[in-house]
C-alpha cells in the first residue's frame, strides 16, 4: 500500500496541538507521504521531532512551492521534477514498485481572486503535470491538494484543465479527443462524498454564505484526482475525507470542521495498493 | 493499465553476491546516522559523479540542512571501478588556510570508517557540524524542544 495524505493546516502554530493531530493522522492512515498547505517551518520541525522520536525515518522535501512535503523512508526516492508556487509534482521511485507522480496543490484562494482566476491557474498545474508525465515517460499520476475550486469548476472539469471525471468508467477509456487534440482524463472520486446521507462530511470546507446569491455551503475545495492509470490499484474505499483521529473529531455539529480543535479545512488521504 | 512483463536483456549475474561496503553504502550510513541524531534536521547525503570515462567515481557526502536551505560538500572520497582502495579528502568548506587538505588513503571499509571517524572528530569539522545543528534548531522555539 501507498498512502498519501493531504491537509491545509489553515497557519495553525507548532503550539496549537496541530503536530499532535498530523502525526495522529499518519498513524492512523499509515501515511508514506504527508502534504500540508497554509504551514510554517515551525510546524515542520515540532514534526519531524514528532515523526522521528528515536531514529531518522520523516524527512522534509524541500519544494519550491507552497506547499510542504514530508516523506517516510530515504529522501532520494521522492524528487521534485516541476513546480510552481501554487504546487509541486513529485516523481516517487521505490525498489520492486511502479514509479508515480504525486502532484500536491495549493491553489490561490476565492477570497482575494475571482473564479477565473484560480480556473486558469488550475489550467496552468493541468499543463505542468502533462509536462512531467511527458517528462518521466508515464501517466501513474494522483494529484491532491486544495485546488480553492469545487469538482465542476472550470478548470477541474474542462479538457484543457484538469479533465478529472466523475464515473470511473469513463476514466478508463484513458481519455477524449476536442478539436484535433487529445486529453488524457483524470477520475474525481470527491464527487460521491457530495450530497447528504453520507457517512462522512459532505466537502472538506464550509463557508456561511454571508448574503452571496450564490452559495454552496459545503465545498470540495481539497480533491483527490487519479489517472487511469492507477485505477487499477484504487478501491472504493482508496479515498477519504478524514472527519476523526482517534477519539478526536476534528468537526463540530453537522460535520462543520471545528476550527479550534484542527482546521477549517479536512484532510483528504488516497490509498493505493501499488 | 497493468502492462506486459518487461523484456530483461541484462546479464543474471550483474546484481547480487556478496559485496563488501562500498564507499557509497558507508558514507550513506553516515549521512543517515546524522540524521537520526537531529530528527533529520540534519542529515548528510551522498552525490556521485564519474570521470567521463567511467574508470574514476567520485562520491560527496554533502551536509543537508533544509531549515537553513544548506547543501554543502563535507568530504570527498575518490575509487576507482573496485570499491577499494580510495582516497578520502576533505573539502574546502573545512580546509584550514595555508595548509594542505585533510588526505587519507583507504584500503577497506574498515579503514574507511575509522577515517571517517578521525575526520568526524576534528575540532572545525565538528564545531561547523555543531553550529549548523544549533541554527537548525533555532527555526523552532525552545518551548518544543531542541533536535
Amino acid at each position: 500500500m501507498f498512502c498519501v495524505v493531504f491537509w491545509n493546516i489553515g497557519g495553525k502554530s507548532p503550539q496549537s496541538g496541530i503536530v499532535r493531530l498530523i502525526t495522529a493522522l499518519q498513524r492512523q492512515e499509515d501515511a508514506d507521504v504527508i502534504a500540508l498547505a497554509e504551514c510554517s517551518e515551525g510546524v515542520i520541525g515540532s514534526l519531524l521531532r514528532a515523526l522521528n522520536p528515536k531514529s531518522q525515518t520523516w524527512e522534509w522535501i524541500q519544494t519550491q512551492s507552497r506547499v510542504s512535503v514530508l516523506v517516510r523512508g530515504p529522501q532520494s526516492a521522492i524528487t521534485e521534477i516541476n513546480n510552481h508556487e501554487y504546487y509541486s509534482i513529485l516523481a516517487v521511485q521505490r525498489p520492486q514498485h511502479i514509479r508515480l507522480l504525486i502532484g500536491v496543490a495549493h491553489i490561490i484562494s476565492r477570497v482575494y481572486h475571482e473564479f477565473d482566476d484560480v480556473d486558469e491557474e488550475i489550467k496552468a498545474l493541468a499543463d505542468s503535470i502533462r509536462d512531467a508525465e511527458v517528462q518521466v515517460g508515464h501517466t501513474n499520476t494522483v494529484l491532491l491538494g486544495d485546488l480553492n475550486a469545487n469538482p465542476f469548476a472550470q478548470g477541474v472539469v474542462t479538457a484543457r484543465g484538469l479533465h478529472a471525471v466523475m464515473p470511473r468508467a469513463v476514466a478508463m477509456q484513458g481519455g477524449r479527443q476536442v478539436l484535433h487534440r487529445v486529453y488524457s482524463y483524470f477520475f474525481n472520486p470527491m464527487w460521491k462524498f457530495f450530497g447528504d446521507g453520507t457517512t462522512s462530511p459532505p466537502g472538506t470546507c464550509y463557508y456561511a454564505p454571508e448574503g452571496s446569491h450564490r452559495a454552496f455551503h459545503w465545498n470540495m475545495y481539497d480533491q483527490v484526482l487519479i489517472r487511469p492509470g492507477l485505477l487499477p490499484y484504487y478501491a472504493n474505499d482508496s479515498v477519504q475525507i478524514v472527519h476523526t483521529l482517534g477519539t478526536n473529531s476534528l468537526t463540530k455539529a453537522n460535520w462543520i470542521p471545528d476550527r479550534d480543535v484542527g482546521s477549517d479545512h479536512l484532510p483528504i488521504r488516497i490509498r493505493l495498493s501499488c | 493499465m497493468p502492462t506486459a512483463p518487461m523484456l530483461d536483456l541484462w546479464p543474471d549475474d550483474l546484481v547480487g553476491g556478496p559485496v563488501p561496503s562500498s564507499p557509497i553504502g558507508v558514507l550513506r550510513q553516515q549521512g543517515e546516522a546524522l540524521g537520526a541524531r537531529t530528527h533529520n534536521f540534519v542529515h548528510g547525503e551522498v552525490q556521485t559523479s564519474d570521470s567521463g570515462d567511467g574508470k574514476r567515481f567520485t562520491h560527496f557526502l554533502m551536509l543537508v540542512a533544509p531549515f537553513l536551505r544548506l547543501r554543502r560538500a563535507l568530504l570527498k572520497v575518490t575509487q576507482g571501478l573496485e570499491p577499494y582502495p580510495a582516497t578520502v579528502v576533505e573539502t574546502e568548506l573545512t580546509k584550514e588556510p595555508n595548509q594542505n587538505e585533510w588526505s587519507r588513503d583507504v584500503n577497506n571499509e574498515r579503514e574507511l570508517q575509522d577515517c571517517l571517524r578521525e575526520f568526524f572528530n576534528e575540532p572545525r569539522v565538528k564545531q561547523f557540524v555543531r553550529t549548523v545543528i544549533n541554527l537548525s534548531n533555532d527555526v523552532v522555539g525552545p518551548e518544543n524542544g531542541n533536535a
